[in-house]
């Protein structure tokens, strides 16, 4: 069983670091999207089946939050997980990142061990839920 | 705002380019700053919120490719996609500018961080930079680094 995950941040160094880390994870990763908006991030998503979302916030034409509050009208987009990476540094922000729905938070600079570690927490728990 | 805000931002540089790009940075007299380098990279980013402003770092052109190599863990050897330094720049001004502000007032406010822009620069712009009151400089890997933040509101 291995997830399809899409990574959406509008800076390509950090789509190939975050992807090069998921590789050597150890997670089992199958197929992995990259949008470099949440507009582009969103149509992933329609096209194909995405286990867990990675998503900046502050990108051009279209943001982390205005896409979040885009999957949350669409029924087949409202229960993909979603993992915020960020240098978003507000607690009232991430606060609100939560009420949004959004599973995790990683502050960046991105290391690979947290970013190991919270991929394997939200997805644990989504396999659980998945299978109950 | 804090009124030591320059020893702040520097620690937060100092942190960020360790842990982003594994390079170490070393304290400089801004009147020692000195540069034989020709080219220079800046980018910029503006913020709006709870204040509004911009911040700014330049780098000497040749370290922006250093600085991708370090991000992506690859040898200078490899290949690397066009675009991909200035990239680097981008994404370490982003990660500075995010630590920044919640360090230099509180973690409540909220600021809106708009997407960093580059341009190349000359010695002569560099130079102004250099002598703005309000810029920071230091050294990573034998190259100067010069920040500026200023606030509009």
């Amino acid at each position: 069983m291995s997830f399809n995950i899409l990574i959406v941040d509008d800076s390509k160094i950090i789509r190939s670091v975050i992807k090069k880390t998921l590789e050597i994870s150890g997670i089992p990763v199958g197929t992995i999207f990259e949008a470099s908006n949440g507009l582009e991030g969103l149509t992933a998503m329609r096209e194909n089946w995405i286990d867990l979302v990675f998503a900046d916030i502050n990108m051009p034409v279209m943001n982390g939050l205005e896409m979040l509050d885009m999957m949350a009208q669409e029924k087949l987009l409202q229960k993909t997980p979603v993992l915020i990476c960020s240098t978003e540094g507000s607690k009232t922000r991430i606060e609100e990142l939560f009420k949004k729905g959004v599973r995790a938070f990683i502050r960046k600079p991105i290391t690979p061990e947290i970013l190991r570690n919270v991929v394997k927490e939200v997805m644990g728990d989504y396999d659980a839920a998945r299978l109950a | 705002m804090q009124p030591d805000w320059h020893e702040t931002v520097k620690g937060i540089c100092f942190e960020i380019f360790e842990q982003l790009a594994f390079m170490f940075g070393e304290e400089l007299d801004k009147n020692d700053v000195q540069s034989p380098d020709d080219e220079f990279i800046k980018a910029t980013m503006t913020f709006s919120g709870h204040r509004s402003g911009g911040m700014d770092i330049i780098v000497p052109k040749r370290l922006a490719p250093s600085l991708a190599y370090n991000i992506l863990g690859i040898d200078e050897s490899d290949p690397m996609d066009a675009g991909i330094a200035e990239d680097a720049l981008r994404e370490l001004l982003n990660t500075l500018c995010g630590r920044t502000l919640p360090a230099l007032f509180t973690d409540v406010e909220v600021f809106d961080l708009h997407p960093p822009e580059i341009e190349a620069i000359s010695h002569k712009k560099w130079q102004q930079m250099l002598d703005h009151q309000n810029s920071i400089a230091f050294v990573i890997e034998d190259s100067p680094i010069l920040i500026n933040i200023h606030f509009l509101t």
